[in-house]
C-alpha cells in the first residue's frame, strides 16, 4: 500500500551537531517526528472508571 | 508502552539503508500481541520510518561508528486510571544521530566492565522479557545504579528461577566464547529479548564454521572457565552498540578479567562484518540491508 503522509515542516530548524565524534547516544534529536492520530484498538470496548 | 530500536546508515555512495527492518516489524507484532496493543501494518511502519528519515536526511551522520538511531514507539493515550488495555493508541517515531555506544576514543571497539547481578532479576518465565516494552528496562534501573558503584557499565542478568543461568547483558544479548564454543542463552524461556543483532551473530558464526550453541550457561561454568583459562571472550550484541566486548566481570565482589581486557578476535570480526554491511563497506551476502533511498 502507498502511504502519502502529510508533512508539516518546522519553521525553526535546529543547528545540527558539528562534531560527529561527540554525538554520544540520544543527546541530540532531529527536527521532525512521525505522529499518527489515535489508533483505535480492535479490542472490544471495556468499562472505564474515567472517561474522556 | 512498546518501542523498537533500529538505525539508518549512510553509505559511502550516498545511499541511506536500514538493517533487517523485517525483523523489527516481526518483533513489534509479537510485542503488540503480548501487550494488547492493536496491530500496526508492517508496510505502514516501514513507510513511516522512510518518511521521517527523508525529512531529516541531512541529520544522518557518516563518521565511523555513527548512525541515525530510530525510535518507533506506541503508547495508550486515553485518559484513564483503569488497569485495562487502552482503547486508543498513538504510534510515533523520533530520530537521534548517535555515535558509538561504548566507543574507544578513535570510534573503534573498547572493552567494558560488567557487574553480575544476583539480587534483582530482569524477567521471569511467562512475563514480558521477550517483548520490547519500557517496563523491562525501568525495572533494571536500580541494578544499573548498583553496577556503577563497582565501576561497571552494565549488568549481567541471571535467570529468575534459580539465579544461576546467564540471560542478558543490560540492554543487549550476551555471548560467551569458552573452549572455542560460542554460547548464548536460548529464547525458549521467553525471558530473553530476541535481538536482531543476536540473530545476525548466530547466523554469521554458523556461516564461518564457528561452533555456536543456544543453551543454558551457568555463572559457575563461566567462573570455572575464567579460572582454568578456557574463557576466551565475552561480548554483548544489540542495535545500539552492535558488538560490545566485555573485558571484566565483577561477581560477588571479585573481578574476573577476560582475555587481559583486550577486544577478542571473534567480537572484532563480527563488528567489522555487521557494521561493514550496515554502512556498505562490506558486501551484504546475507541480504540483510534495505535501501531506503
Amino acid at each position: 500500500m502507498d502511504y502519502n503522509f502529510p508533512v508539516i515542516r518546522t519553521t525553526h530548524p535546529k543547528p545540527r551537531p558539528e562534531d560527529e565524534s561527540k554525538l554520544g547516544f540520544a543527546k541530540y534529536f532531529t527536527d521532525h517526528m512521525f505522529p499518527t492520530p489515535p489508533l483505535r484498538s480492535s479490542l472490544p470496548p471495556v468499562c472505564c472508571t474515567t472517561r474522556r | 508502552m512498546m518501542f523498537e530500536g533500529m538505525k539508518a546508515y549512510k553509505t559511502a555512495d550516498g545511499h541511506v539503508q536500514l538493517f533487517r527492518p523485517d525483523m523489527n516489524i516481526a518483533r513489534m507484532v509479537r510485542t503488540n500481541e503480548r501487550m494488547c496493543i492493536p496491530e500496526l501494518p508492517g508496510d505502514l511502519f516501514l513507510a513511516a520510518v522512510k518518511a521521517v528519515i527523508w525529512e531529516d536526511r541531512d541529520w544522518i551522520p557518516s563518521s565511523p561508528g555513527t548512525a541515525l538511531y530510530i525510535r518507533p514507539f506506541i503508547f495508550g493515550d486515553e485518559v484513564s486510571f483503569s488497569v485495562l488495555p487502552a482503547k486508543h493508541y498513538r504510534f510515533m517515531i523520533i530520530l537521534t544521530p548517535t555515535g558509538s555506544y561504548y566507543a574507544a576514543n578513535d570510534g573503534g571497539l573498547s572493552t567494558t566492565r560488567i557487574f553480575v547481578q544476583d539480587t534483582y532479576i530482569r524477567a521471569a518465565r511467562g512475563g514480558t522479557g521477550y517483548a520490547k516494552v519500557g517496563g523491562n528496562y525501568g525495572g533494571g534501573m536500580r541494578a544499573s545504579l548498583d553496577a556503577m558503584k563497582y565501576n561497571c557499565k552494565d549488568v549481567l542478568w541471571l535467570d529468575a528461577a534459580e539465579n544461576k543461568y546467564v540471560e542478558e547483558i543490560g540492554t543487549s544479548n550476551a555471548f560467551f566464547r569458552i573452549n572455542d564454543e560460542v554460547i548464548t542463552a536460548p529464547l525458549d524461556s521467553g525471558t530473553i529479548l530476541p535481538g536482531i543483532t543476536r540473530n545476525s551473530v548466530i547466523q554469521l558464526l554458523k556461516k564461518w564454521g564457528v561452533k555456536v550453541s543456544e543453551r543454558k550457561l551457568s555463572i559457575d561454568e563461566i567462573i570455572a572457565a575464567s579460572k582454568d583459562g578456557t574463557l576466551q571472550e565475552i561480548f554483548a550484541s544489540g542495535t545500539a552498540a552492535v558488538i560490545s566486548p566485555i573485558g571484566c566481570l565483577n561477581y560477588k565482589g571479585t573481578d574476573y578479567k577476560v582475555a587481559d581486557e583486550k577486544v577478542g578476535p571473534v567480537a572484532q570480526k563480527l563488528y567489522d562484518t555487521i557494521y561493514g554491511m550496515q554502512t556498505g563497506k562490506v558486501e551484504d551476502d546475507m541480504g540483510w540491508t534495505y535501501k531506503l533511498f
